[in-house]
């Protein structure tokens, strides 16, 4: 009765969207993403997901909440973001709140690692 | 190459080999209930090894991503050193097959929706459940007893509030989202009453930190809260157990220090408004009257701020909204009238060790072989409850 059953799902779902942000970010630098790639799409989606007051959704909640004490990343950021990627819309502003909701995911990725790693054996 | 270059280079090559090496660690003769730990910790390496690939490919890429999905593979690697890779390779086979025919058991009664997890007793603390390896730990010496098996029901519950694809789970994950609204509500109105009293800023900033801790003691209350819903009272005296041998503060609540579990009080609590719930009204009564005795030899006495944190109906709420969520995901409710499974026994064990504690251990040390031989041939099940 460990925070490990808490901590590990957070990381595992953690990994999963900061593996996305960092894919859709390498394919919008090097020139290959356009406003149809499934991943830039579901990207988008997330992340307005993520800006909402109402989830009905319990994983992408605990993200959330994960998120929500963070003074680097608003939730206007996640909306401005993920609003940009399902447009055509991608600017250097984008860039920047993604390379920031990326930084971020992975702090929080890193913090449920060491609070998991307190207890292995 | 740059020097940044050259470095991920080596280092990204580095981890290869450290990769390869694991993955000719999984070993191959392992007992079939291993199997699953072992295919995943296959996987998860063959996945971690083809992003080091990619990796090696995206050097002259951006350097941002490339540092951390860099650091991601290493954690990932970690992860399956320190936490996949032990169990397989330190398996104890009388014990480790036990508990896991053992679990398979349970979750079968219990008709939880997703698959068991891989047991390991190579746990050097208490029960420790791993989202990603579908991997509990438990002590060394856990499947020799039966008082505190019944947290298995405990640990079973983590995963359910964290999947993300089963349909069947979603009633659970409401029921979940429902209490912590009702619960960020009830901190809402005390902050509103605060800021008409305008008392210190110190409670505003409790009720603050309470707010941040509250989704992680929600996920605690309903891990306890399924358990009790599945194998009933013995869940309670075991959380009893637990927290005479070993608890802190059961009044505890949360000042300047993150507090990661609701205080022992609050969650029994909840336990026993699940046992009511539940139909168990009088053993409730009897295990309330115990919790309170050890409470007051125990000197530990609740300050008014405990009782904002764990407001009395909210917590039996919450017990509402677990008896819900159970039941939406079409689990069995535990029943203790006739039956010989291993919720049974496991009550039955503490029906023994309250009626004649002091022989308790030759009752248990029998039923616990009994338990084992029938685990032996694929039948968890009892013919007969052992006397």
């Amino acid at each position: 009765m460990s925070e490990t059953g808490l901590y590990s799902g957070l990381y595992q779902n953690l990994h999963e969207y900061a593996d996305l942000v960092d894919r859709v970010l390498v394919n919008i630098k090097t020139g290959r993403s356009s406003e149809n790639d499934p991943s830039r799409q579901e990207l988008g989606e997330l992340l307005i997901q993520l800006a909402q007051d109402q989830l009905d959704d319990l994983p992408v909640r605990l993200i959330q909440l994960a998120l929500q004490n963070r003074s680097d990343v608003s939730r206007a950021d996640l909306d401005r973001a993920g609003k940009a990627l399902v447009s055509e819309e991608i600017d250097e502003d984008t860039i920047r709140r993604l390379e920031l909701i990326a930084q971020v995911l992975e702090e929080e990725q890193t913090r449920a690692m060491s609070r998991i790693q307190r207890w292995m054996s | 190459m740059d020097e940044l270059g050259g470095y991920f280079s080596g280092a990204i090559r580095q981890h290869v080999e450290r990769g390869q090496g694991l993955l000719a660690r999984v070993p191959t003769d392992l007992p079939a209930e291993f199997y699953p730990l072992a295919q995943t910790c296959q996987k998860e390496l063959e996945r971690i090894l083809d992003e080091l690939g990619e990796l090696q490919k995206l050097l002259g890429g951006p350097p941002e991503e490339l540092l951390r999905r860099f650091r991601r593979a290493v954690k990932d690697l970690k992860l399956v050193e320190t936490t996949g890779i032990p169990p397989l390779e330190r398996f104890h086979e009388k014990d480790d097959v036990f508990l896991n025919r053992l679990v398979r058991q349970v979750r079968s009664e219990i008709q939880s929706p997703l698959l068991p997890p891989v047991v390991s007793s190579l746990s050097t603390d208490y029960f420790h459940f791993y989202y990603y390896f579908n991997l509990l730990l438990v002590p060394l010496s856990e499947g020799n007893f039966l008082l505190h098996l019944p947290d298995l029901y405990h640990e079973l519950a983590h995963p359910l509030l964290v999947d993300k694809h089963n349909p069947r789970v979603k009633s659970f994950q409401r029921a979940w989202l429902d209490a912590y609204a009702r619960a960020m509500e009830y901190l809402h109105e005390e902050r509103q009453k605060e800021e008409r009293r305008r008392s210190p800023q110190l409670f505003s900033y409790y009720l603050q930190q309470w707010g941040n801790s509250w989704a992680g003691w929600l996920i605690e209350f309903f891990c306890d809260l399924f358990a009790i819903y599945a194998v009933g009272p013995a869940f309670a005296w075991s959380h009893l157990h637990l927290w005479v041998k070993l608890g802190q503060n059961p009044f505890e609540y949360q000042t300047y220090l993150p507090m990661s579990h609701p205080a022992d009080d609050a969650r029994m609590g909840a336990i026993l408004a699940g046992l009511r719930i539940a139909g168990f009204s009088q053993e409730a009564m009897r295990i309330q009257s115990r919790w309170k005795a050890f409470l007051e030899i125990s000197g530990f006495q609740p300050e008014p701020e405990y009782c904002r944190c764990f407001p009395a109906h909210l917590i039996e709420h919450i017990a509402l909204k677990g008896s819900e969520g159970y039941q939406g995901m079409s689990c069995q409710p535990v029943t203790l009238t006739g039956d010989l499974s291993v919720s049974a026994i496991l009550n039955q064990a503490w029906t023994c060790f309250w009626q004649d504690p002091l022989s308790y251990a030759t009752w248990e040390r029998r039923a616990v072989e009994e338990l084992r031989e029938r685990c032996a041939v694929g039948n968890c099940n009892y013919a007969s409850l052992p006397r």
